[in-house]
């Protein structure tokens, strides 16, 4: 417990760490803000430590890198962190203030449902938005043309992952959906929604549960009974996917499980046993790093925090380098100029190339695109089954 | 649905009533005998699930002992908070109230703090599926079933049969003259809060066994404890029992047959209507 009590006290420290001048800037150089707006106590709090330690990573290798240079100044980058606890009123709060009091013009936040309720903010005053966040349309859309998603959700994710598991599984013709009872879910449902019906799959059931459920064995028998070939989610927690499948072997379902969102493989495998899950197919999740890129990021990551490297780590530290990209090409710290220049830029990120497209789903250029992988469990470990590039409708 | 699975829905509804029930006594014995809601019931519920958690993860303990290390431990907990925090303002009900808000805000916060944030899952204690009648249900599941019921019968019949539990039962009814006639009220509120602290670290290492155990799992629990302790009747044993199984079908039948959010509506609908109809609940006394 002692430990655990060590580990929890730096967890919440890593806000007030994250606030101060991040290593290598020094007092001759300009300082570029950056804000992040993320849970760092309360149950979103994982993701938000995610998030601030993928972005601390990111400026610390910039600023020992010199920084970045925009017309001939030098710039390092400074991050400025807020907990917003995963409520609405807060992460609104922080935004506010990040903008009105420190005075940033480029922030990230982190928190499906919690970024529309930003946006009234962000947008109007043409501030530069990472969101990390599922939603789909209801984030990224041309109204919102500050708003860059720069994570994958599960739109993306199933584009890519569905004709892999058609490709091992002919025989799935029924699907069934079961999301969260939020707009996260709803998006996810109308993402897996949209992808099945591309591949002539029918969707026999769509469920939405509470977040706080726990006990499962209601909607596992609910799902049994539609007779699915396979189970999707693609928005649930890990927590709660584990739970269900576990609810839904017990009840004797033999089919494909399949979850289009980044998941902690250990937890899956720890709850519902490593003979039940054999063969669950997830998408954008890798239990390790697979590129050489990745196993750096994962080496100074255990340097620095001493803890096992969790690979979603990535999704939150690609950002600052292609946006410090994008300023310097752009020649301006102007968002409305470096918005432009980032929706074409094609950048590198530890999966290979990349850039933002989604102009024929989103009706604008503002989703990330990267190589997804697909993952599948074997023998209680996540393994890549495939890395596939996005398909031509998503650009 | 092609198929309707009444059987399986039965017994889903049933299992996991009998959680609920098992986390709703103690709150309904805090109010029945003692006449207090007590807000920390959630986090003794909480420190139940990592008490089990730990003992059977880290320390690699039998799960019956480590359930039973749970209840040992957070038992003598609760008659401390009664001695420390209740006692004292004995006789003020809503300055109870406050402090009790106050522990459980304190007790979360230490979670978060001393155990981390991340939902910690136990490995499977009991492996293996049994097949009954028309349904399905994990060995696991059929023994947190068991365990539930066994305590439950066991609180009935020590409220029932023993002389502690004879004592109780005069306190709930009229305290002044239990006290007259030589029942010690401090001791007796001492055991009330023991029982209740008891099983309500019970519930929270079956239920952690079954699910996850993070700091926050207590809020949950408690708003369905309230629910089921005002379905039943405030401080009625009898009344819990009726309460927690009927919300578990409700929401077993509700959920498969419908769908999990016309479920929740079902159910606090149900208690609505109830408590407009008959306020002192099923098995109250007006």
């Amino acid at each position: 417990m002692g430990r655990n009590f060590g580990k929890g006290l730096i967890g919440l420290a890593i806000c007030v760490a994250a606030n101060m001048t991040v290593t290598g800037v020094g007092a001759q150089d300009q300082v570029f803000k950056f804000g992040i707006n993320t849970p760092l106590s309360g149950p979103g709090a994982p993701w938000g430590t995610y998030h601030t330690r993928g972005m601390i990573l990111a400026a610390e290798k910039i600023n020992a890198e010199g920084g970045f240079v925009v017309a001939g100044q030098r710039y390092k980058v400074e991050l400025i962190t807020y907990d917003h606890k995963y409520s609405g009123p807060d992460a609104v709060a922080n935004t506010k203030r990040l903008i009105f009091e420190d005075k940033v013009k480029y922030l990230s936040i982190l928190g499906g449902g919690l970024v529309p309720a930003c946006q009234a903010i962000t947008e109007p005053n043409k501030v530069i938005t990472f969101a990390y966040a599922y939603g789909g349309r209801s984030i990224t859309n041309p109204e919102n043309p500050f708003t860059f998603r720069a994570m994958p959700e599960s739109l993306e994710g199933n584009a890519a992952a569905y004709p892999c598991v058609l490709k091992e599984h002919p025989e799935i013709k029924r699907v069934a959906l079961i999301n969260p009872d939020d707009d996260v879910g709803w998006a996810g449902s109308e993402d897996s929604r949209l992808v099945a019906g591309r591949l002539g799959l029918k969707v026999v059931a769509n469920i939405f549960f509470d977040r706080a459920t726990t006990d499962f064995y209601p909607i596992a028998t609910k799902l049994i009974a539609a007779k699915p070939d396979m189970i999707d989610s693609s928005t649930s927690p890990a927590g709660s996917w584990a739970l269900l499948c576990k609810a839904l072997r017990e009840l004797g379902y033999k089919g494909v499980l399949y979850q289009g969102s980044v998941m902690d493989v250990g937890v899956i495998v720890k709850t519902m046993g490593a003979e039940a899950a054999e063969g669950m197919y997830l998408s954008l999740t890798v239990a390790e790093p697979v590129t050489q890129a990745q196993k750096e990021v994962a080496k100074a990551y255990i340097a620095k925090w001493g803890e096992p490297f969790l690979p979603q780590i990535l999704d939150y530290y690609h950002g600052l380098f292609y946006l410090t990209q994008a300023i310097s090409k752009a020649g301006t710290f102007d968002t409305t100029v470096v918005s432009k220049v980032l929706e074409d830029l094609e950048f590198e990120t530890t999966w290979g190339k990349s850039r933002f497209g989604g102009k024929r789903i989103y009706g604008i250029k503002r989703q990330v695109l990267w190589p997804f992988v697909i993952s599948k469990i074997i023998n209680g470990e996540g393994k890549v089954v495939a890395i596939n590039e996005p398909p031509d409708w998503l650009e | 649905m092609a198929e309707v699975p009444y059987a399986q829905m039965l017994i889903n509804g049933v299992s996991t009533g009998l959680l609920y029930v098992l986390t709703a006594l103690g709150l309904t014995l805090a109010f029945g005998v003692m006449g207090i809601i007590n807000f920390v019931h959630g986090e003794l519920f909480m420190l139940g699930g990592y008490i089990t958690f730990y003992a059977f993860e880290r320390a690699g303990l039998n799960f019956f002992g480590c359930l039973a290390l749970a209840v040992l431990v957070m038992a003598p907990v609760g008659a401390l908070i009664e001695k420390v925090f209740y006692r004292p303002l004995r006789g003020h009900p809503l300055s109870v109230l406050v402090v009790a808000i106050g522990l459980s805000l304190f007790l979360v916060s230490f979670g978060y703090l001393a155990f981390g944030v991340q939902d910690r899952n136990m490995k499977i204690p009991f492996t293996g599926l049994s097949h009954i009648g028309g349904f399905m249900i994990s060995n696991e599941r059929l023994l947190t079933l068991g365990i539930s019921l066994g305590l439950v019968i066991c609180l009935y019949l020590f409220i029932r049969l023993t002389k502690t539990g004879r004592a109780m039962r005069a306190v709930a009814q009229d305290a002044e003259a239990a006290a007259l006639v030589g029942v010690s009220i401090d001791r007796t509120f001492a055991v009330c809060m023991m029982l209740g602290s008891g099983l309500a670290a019970a519930a929270g290492g079956l239920v952690g066994a079954l699910t996850v155990v993070n700091p926050s799992m207590g809020h949950a629990s408690l708003f369905k404890a309230f629910i089921i302790i005002v379905l039943g009747g405030l401080g009625s044993i009898p009344g819990a029992i009726a309460g927690g199984l009927i919300l578990g079908l409700i929401e077993s039948f509700g959920t498969t047959l419908i769908a999990p959010e016309v479920a929740s509506l079902l159910a606090f609908g149900l208690v609505i209507i109830l408590l407009i109809v008959r306020p002192e609940g099923l098995f109250g006394h007006g």
